[in-house]
């Protein structure tokens, strides 16, 4: 680009990061969207009227569909009875009419009964039980037998065990072919001789059958929210960006002196609350619907709705609401208008909808990497909520997860959103969006970066849950760096390359000074004195149980350790450090640089280190989660101290090469203390560490950012 | 205060194809003048003022206001300048006086410094009685009025008017040039892009005249009649834009290639030729 003539070169300015104002002009800028937004008729009637109306009539729907199933055989007009043959059929009529009669003679005053039987032939009894039919099969057995003199016609019973209707209908001819023998042996008495007589019997034959697996009604309500949060989103989400475009009020919204990522983050706030508060009328209405119709025995495992049921829908609903936002503001933000906005939603709406279906199948489980597929894995989560079935170490996976494409999709918005190709869609093609840029840039952008993220995320999990964990000790120990090279170190170089990022400040690459440097080297020495001294008085204490064993993973992942150390040490140690390299190279390197770009070390710090302790929460549990969130806080502190990847990279090798290679064999587990002197002299080297790099080093100012080498 | 150096985009079209919309573009606007960017449809105006603003990446070349570029500082450049694009729109269901109190928000005014210069603005440009309106029931000449006011209210020391009468009747255009002099007397900067040329003549101090993303002639009236010889803007407009380029470009295989003979073929006499020279 041609450099201005002297008396054009501009003023220089760094503008101070001022948080409280970012944040009341996020709030200004909420308050002003969501006024417009609440003020449209069509959110008001998207919002209250269709949830409404909706879920009475789907309740009423489902009420009729498990009536009709469960009640069919009561709804008939007769209990059905099978028999063989024509004339078994009468034969058996004929006795119990003469039970009847019997009956009515002895009960005159008593109202006829409302029970009427209704005799069909059947040529597969046993099939037609089983379907359901008939409520009872009745087949004579060809032999009879003899009582005394008397004959003895024995009726074999086939009937489901379950049905109630089968065991009615059964009590009810048995008491009147007992009226009709009682009353043949009666007559008998008045007769010379006493001629024998025929008696009627039932042998019962209960069966019972394997119910059909029936699709879960508590696997169809996440589909419902699923439609219904799009539902709520769906109208905000166009109107604040395509219709923004369309009325002609984007330019002179992104003419302001705001930040795109601010405006866009405005909007997503927008578009989240107004999701959310639909969602609370779809809850609000579904759990009264749900009460007042009597349904949620039939929804809930337990049959009861608890409070603690109803938090946890209310945190699938924020999940399904930040998920949908961000999905639907990134499809909307490249619409040029609100029709291409909505011909862009309907594809999305399909997708949507197969993990919804896909929910419903029975023999699909929050599981392995399942747990990691968008949409799909809240979907089970609220049907094992429902059901009665989550665990706490699904969830947080699919919580973490979610959340983290929610990021990436809002970053994707974000360089959509007001992107040239877009505002001024006249002018330019789609292909501008993805254009390499003609110049290089100090640091990765933070949407690119948290993108990079998004796609690490998914592909580290599957990696490490299904192929990883299949291998031998041998082939984990080699795919281990080989699999961090590829996640932590080839996906953000192809971004940065692709980006034109500079590899010496994108990736924090500087010389660190000697202070940095040394102060890296003895943090790592001693760190873990201090963080398995920490775990063990956790495991003791904080955990209620004293002696809780540890998680399974976690168990399990110590074992590798202590397999992998027993039998291929140096390659364990050089696994170990690659893998240090590589998580540096990431989240010290490529993440830290973005986001220290356009945040303060607070943000920075703690963004990368939570980010860092999301990692692990995944592969190895809530105790390694709290472990690494401490241990990507101090490593980020060196980087932000010394502007470099390298003495973090020092500290975490260190820090890897002593966890893996020697304590797992003097340490026989994690809820055992370290010696005090140990964690004493621990302290005092950590201390010495941190001081060393306090002292040994300065943070680059803001300027020095701004305008790097 | 506003700077334009050697300004061009060009735009990569689908196809492989691109279009130079502004090419190698320098010009300046100095405090208290009105610049009129005159050309025809696609002559590259609106692309030049949202280069100036920052909304559009410059291929080559920058542009600065009050010394902040508009590619490094685009904040800076934002909160300096009142940009009224054509067609812009409001937000419907926002009362008047919500919409401007949201922009001024927006660019950090104040609330109470907002709020008077909203009823200054209101009392200028003629809305105190539909400010409590809600901007979908507003005609078209009260909502152009109320997106100059938008422009306004943070009190940029530029103004980048991109044809803001487009549209309007006599009395909207009349407020519409009361409020440009207006602009002009409290000394700002201002740019004005208009097919309006005689409204042009009225108002503007300096003209430039685009086609085809380059600028073909600049500078006063007075100097542009001298070296044209066209009286008016419109005749000066219609020689330049439709016939001098083509002609130009017909001269020059000839071996003819000064703007002054393609102006003098195409039927204006030139300062040059009416003295003489």
């Amino acid at each position: 680009m041609d450099p201005l003539p002297s008396r054009f070169v501009p003023i220089s300015v760094t503008q101070p990061r001022r948080w409280p104002t970012h944040v009341a002009r996020l709030s200004r800028l909420v308050r002003k969207e969501l006024s417009e937004i609440l003020r449209d008729r069509r959110t008001i009637l998207t919002l209250v009227l269709m949830p409404v109306l909706i879920y009475p009539l789907l309740a009423i729907a489902f009420q009729q569909h498990f009536l009709a199933s469960t009640l069919a055989l009561r709804k008939q007009p007769a209990y059905v009875i099978g028999l063989p043959s024509e004339q078994e059929s009468l034969i058996f009529q004929s006795q119990l009419e003469l039970g009847d009669n019997v009956y009515r003679q002895r009960n005159p005053d008593k109202p006829k009964q409302a029970l009427t039987i209704e005799p069909v032939l059947s040529t597969d009894i046993e099939r037609d039980v089983k379907d359901g039919r008939i409520h009872l099969g009745l087949r004579g057995l060809p032999r009879r037998g003899k009582v005394g003199q008397d004959e003895v016609v024995v009726f074999e019973a086939v009937y489901k065990e379950s049905l109630g209707a089968a065991q009615e209908v059964l009590e009810h001819i048995e008491r009147r072919l007992a009226m009709a023998n009682e009353f043949f042996l009666r007559s008998r008495l008045n007769v010379p001789g006493r001629p024998p007589v025929r008696l009627f019997r039932l042998r019962l034959v209960p069966k019972t059958y394997e119910a059909p697996q029936r699709v879960s009604l508590g696997a169809l309500i996440p589909l419902i929210l699923i439609l219904m949060t799009i539902t709520g989103a769906v109208y905000p989400a166009i109107d604040l960006t395509a219709g923004e475009r369309e009325r002609g009020t984007m330019e002179i919204l992104v003419a302001a002196p705001v930040p795109r990522l601010g405006l866009l983050f405005g909007k997503y706030v927008t578009v989240f609350t107004v999701a959310v508060i639909t969602a609370l009328v779809n809850l609000l209405t579904m759990l009264v619907t749900l009460i007042s119709s009597g349904m949620g025995a039939l929804v809930f495992a337990a049959g009861d709705i608890s409070f603690l049921v109803i938090i946890e829908i209310l945190g699938l609903l924020l999940l399904f609401a930040a998920f949908f936002s961000a999905a639907l503001l990134a499809i909307t933000s490249a619409a040029r208008s609100f029709k291409e906005a909505q011909a862009y939603i309907i594809p999305l709406m399909l997708l949507s909808l197969t993990p919804g279906v896909m929910g419903m199948l029975p023999g699909l489980k929050l599981e392995g990497s399942v747990r990691v597929i968008p949409l799909l894995n809240i979907v089970l989560l609220a049907r094992d909520l429902f059901e009665g079935q989550a665990t706490a170490a699904a969830a947080s996976v699919v919580v973490v997860s979610t959340l983290l494409y929610s990021i990436a999709i809002l970053a994707v918005a974000a360089r959509i959103f007001g992107a040239e190709s877009v505002l001024f869609s006249e002018q330019r093609s789609w292909s501008d969006l993805w254009r390499r840029p003609p110049e290089p840039s100090a640091n990765s952008t933070l949407a690119n970066a948290l993108l990079c993220l998004a796609l690490v995320f998914p592909t580290f999990f599957v990696l490490q849950g299904s192929l990883i964990r299949e291998m031998s000790i041998l082939g984990r120990l080699l795919a281990m760096p080989l699999g961090s090279a590829l996640l932590f170190g080839l996906f953000p170089i192809i971004f940065a390359w692709w980006n034109r990022v500079t590899w010496r400040s994108g990736f924090q690459l500087r010389r660190p000074g000697i202070g940095g440097a040394c102060g890296g080297v003895l943090l790592g020495l001693s760190l873990w004195t201090l963080v398995l001294q920490g775990l063990a008085l956790w495991t003791l204490f904080v955990i209620p149980k004293h002696g809780t064993p540890l998680p399974e993973e976690h168990a399990q992942l110590l074992q590798a350790f202590r397999d992998a150390r027993n039998q291929h040490l140096p390659i364990l140690l050089l696994a170990v450090v690659f893998q240090a390299i590589a998580e540096e190279w990431f989240f010290r390197g490529y993440l830290f640089a973005a986001l220290r770009s356009n945040s303060g070390p607070w943000l920075t710090i703690g963004g990368s280190a939570l980010l860092f302790g999301f990692f692990h929460l995944v592969s190895a549990g809530g105790l390694a989660f709290l472990s690494s969130t401490i241990l990507g806080a101090i490593l980020g502190w060196i980087a932000w101290r010394t502007s470099s990847v390298v003495p973090g990279m020092f500290l975490h090798a260190i820090h890897n090469v002593i966890l893996g290679g020697v304590l797992t064999g003097v340490n026989t587990g994690v809820q055992d203390l370290l010696p005090w002197t140990w964690v004493a002299l621990g302290a005092v080297v950590v201390a010495a560490g941190i001081a060393l790099v306090q002292l040994g080093s300065t943070p680059r100012s803001a300027e020095a950012e701004l305008h790097p080498e | 205060m506003i700077q334009v150096h050697r300004l061009s985009k060009r735009f990569y079209l689908p196809g492989g194809d691109s279009l130079l919309a502004v090419d190698d573009l320098s010009f300046e606007v100095s405090a208290g003048e009105v610049y009129g960017l005159l050309g025809p449809n696609g002559a590259g105006k609106t692309t030049t003022l949202r280069m100036i603003l920052g909304l559009l990446t410059p291929t080559s070349g920058q542009a600065a206001i009050a010394g902040f570029a508009s590619s490094d500082s685009p904040d800076e450049v934002k909160r300096r300048v009142g940009w009224v694009p054509a067609n812009a729109g409001l937000y419907q269901t926002l009362s008047v006086g919500e919409f401007l109190l949201f922009f001024a928000d927006l660019y950090g005014t104040s609330r109470q410094e907002a709020k008077a210069e909203l009823k200054h603005l209101a009392n200028l440009l003629r809305f105190d009685d539909f400010l409590h309106q809600r901007c979908n029931t507003l005609s078209t000449g009260q909502r152009q009025r109320v997106n100059l006011a938008r422009a306004l209210i943070h009190r940029p020391p530029v103004m980048l008017l991109d044809e803001p009468t487009l549209g309007l009747d006599v009395i909207s255009s009349q407020v519409v040039r009361e409020y440009i002099q207006h602009l002009r007397d409290q000394g700002k900067a201002v740019i004005l892009t208009t097919h309006h040329l005689d409204e042009a003549e009225r108002i503007c101090g300096r003209f430039g005249l685009l086609h085809r993303g380059r600028l073909v002639i600049e500078g006063t009236l007075t100097q542009l009649r001298e070296s044209t010889g066209c009286p008016t803007l419109v005749e000066m407009f219609l020689k330049l834009s439709e016939v001098g380029p083509a002609l130009r470009n017909d001269l020059a295989h000839a071996g003819v290639a000064s703007v002054e003979t393609a102006i003098q073929a195409a039927g204006c006499q030139s300062s040059r030729s009416k003295r003489g020279d």
